[in-house]
């Protein structure tokens, strides 16, 4: 045994439980070696002191304040909920749905924003059940371009902001609500620390329309200002009374310092239905294998590629299963959508800037 | 055997509160933040070498649990979920750092001040041992910091929390054998760096 093998197993030697032949191995290669030796002993003085590093407290008052936090989003949540249960009042989408955190950040100059997609009718975090069966939350996270990006984009003319989400409900009993969520980041630092509302709009395009191109034949269900405090909910209803799946694309829009940074959020929600052997399943036609990965690291895995939207199935949360989302074959119907607009537009880091000039 | 039946009692405890919390239960929230805030914060702390930041991370990683305790599955290991939040999150802000290029002047200011201030405040000399214990500390921290971060974050989770291998592994979503082998890496090379400091730590 060499030297360096020797030490690439420290730790396994150090802490016993190593196959016996191979400890012997180790054991004759240390008696032999005096260096190795030496090092062993320094190995295993290192190893004890590692152990000193003191525990600190936890901040006073750091309980009180996250489970503050929590009890304000579920009040919030519960309000919101049961306001949108009993009457859809399209003029009164101001709420106020996350806590405010001061911009901790300034450096380049980004904006983002979030998107939170969920089911409106019933039952959120012990909020009871009484208008409808539990669906699930879908939720979906947009992050921040690169720098490098973004600065790349900055000097072009560019319009206007646009999030791609595609929300596909499988509803069947009826007309459904659903609303969105606009909000800043509380991550999130603009550049002047001046701009802190985002003149944002939403659009409901039929399944049928998948062009951004057709926004500008399509009015907004909603336009207005995301004010940094107070994130601004839109229902959006959906009718799945025919007993079709009922499916629409959901488009957010937002404007920054006149420039466009366009996030894509798919969300393929649906119920999903299994294949034969039980072995896969799909949702709206795309295919999910099952594997070893949980659905938090495919999200996980997801954020990774895409920057960080989270991908979710609003039917998959109440019980998480395994899945493992395809994310090439969503990219290429990305890729393949933008390229029958005839925009000029690009795709980097899982972010998609269109040129509106 | 009655620890381990303890140990058993305590998880299933621990998944009752879980329960609660799912149901939307504040009060078992509240006690599972009761139970992990330390370890968490503590973590942090070491991760980030900074109170501010230990703190937002520890907030923000329970506040994504009260998010997704949902999707939590009943069989999984709580404290593995969470530490795996809490290190994602604290890779990413490292991530955002990076990409903006942050210069975290305020922090340096802060240092600054705080080390002013202590000199001021603090007109006895220290007892020799206590210099000594926060060398070491400090000693150690700065080391530990230089590693890479998967390294540190690893080093943290086993020598610090108490986290086994396999634990590890799934925090950190890296096979156990990268994790053992990182690990011996973070340990030589903790090793090389500590080697001069020895005597500190021979009392």
């Amino acid at each position: 045994m060499n030297c360096e093998r020797a030490r690439e197993l420290f730790s396994d030697y150090l802490e016993g439980g190593m196959d016996a032949a191979l400890a012997a191995v180790i054991q004759g290669h240390l008696e032999k070696c005096s260096e190795c030796a030496r090092e062993f002993e320094s190995f295993k003085i290192t190893w004890g002191m590692l152990g000193v590093l003191p525990e600190v407290e936890a901040p006073s008052g750091f309980r009180h304040d996250v489970v503050m936090r929590a009890v304000r989003l579920q009040q919030e949540r519960a309000e919101v909920a049961k306001r949108n249960s009993f009457a859809i009042d399209w003029e009164q989408i101001l709420h106020k749905l996350v806590p405010a955190r001061p911009f901790v950040m300034a450096a380049a100059a980004i904006a983002l924003a979030f998107v939170v997609l969920y089911p409106q009718t019933n039952d959120f975090h012990g909020f009871s059940g009484m208008f409808g069966p539990r669906v699930g939350t879908a939720r979906t996270q947009v992050s921040q371009v690169s720098t490098e990006r973004a600065m790349e984009w900055q000097s072009r003319k560019i319009m206007r902001n646009t999030v791609w989400a595609e929300v596909a409900l499988t509803d069947q009993d009826g007309v459904s609500a659903y609303s969105v969520t606009l909000s800043i980041n509380k991550d999130a630092f603009l550049a002047d620390q001046v701009s802190q509302s985002l003149p944002a709009k939403v659009y409901v395009l039929p399944a049928d329309h998948f062009a951004i191109g057709d926004i500008d034949a399509t009015p907004a269900i909603w336009s207005g200002n995301i004010l940094e405090n107070s994130p601004v909910v839109v229902p959006v209803l959906t009718d799945g009374a025919s007993g079709r799946t009922s499916t629409v694309n959901l488009l957010v829009t937002w404007v920054y310092q006149s420039r466009t940074f366009g996030y894509v959020v798919i969300v393929p929600t649906g119920k999903p239905s299994r294949s034969e052997d039980g072995s896969a399943f799909s949702v709206n036609g795309r295919n999910f294998a099952q594997s070893e990965a949980s659905l938090y690291s495919t999200l996980q895995a997801v954020a990774e590629d895409y920057g960080k939207p989270m991908v979710v199935n609003a039917y998959l949360t109440e019980r998480p299963s395994i899945i493992n989302l395809d994310r090439e074959s969503l990219k290429s119907a990305l890729v393949r959508t933008l390229q029958s607009t005839g925009l000029d537009w690009m795709y980097a880091h899982g972010s998609v800037y269109v040129d509106r000039k | 055997m009655q620890q381990q039946s303890d140990a058993a009692a305590g998880r299933q405890n621990e998944r009752a509160i879980i329960e609660r919390c799912k149901q939307g239960d504040l009060s078992a929230f509240d006690e599972l933040v009761r139970r992990y805030e330390k370890h968490v914060f503590n973590f942090a702390f070491r991760m980030t070498q900074n109170h501010d930041d230990a703190a937002d991370i520890s907030s923000d990683a329970f506040m994504k649990v009260y998010n997704g305790i949902h999707s939590f599955r009943g069989d999984a290991n709580f404290s593995t979920w969470l530490f795996r939040i809490v290190t994602n999150l604290y890779l990413d802000s490292r991530k955002k750092s990076k990409a903006h290029m942050n210069i975290p002047l305020d922090e340096y200011i802060d240092l600054e001040e705080s080390s002013v201030a202590r000199q001021i405040e603090d007109p006895l000399p220290l007892p020799q041992a206590q210099i000594e214990s926060n060398e070491r500390v400090d000693m150690l921290s700065e080391a530990i910091n230089e590693l890479p971060e998967y390294q540190r974050v690893m080093v943290l989770l086993y020598h610090t929390q108490g986290k086994s291998y396999e634990e590890i592994a799934e925090i950190v979503g890296l096979p156990i054998g990268t994790v053992k082998s990182r690990l011996n890496r973070a340990r030589l090379a903790l090793k090389k760096r500590l080697e001069p400091m020895r005597e500190l730590f021979d009392a």
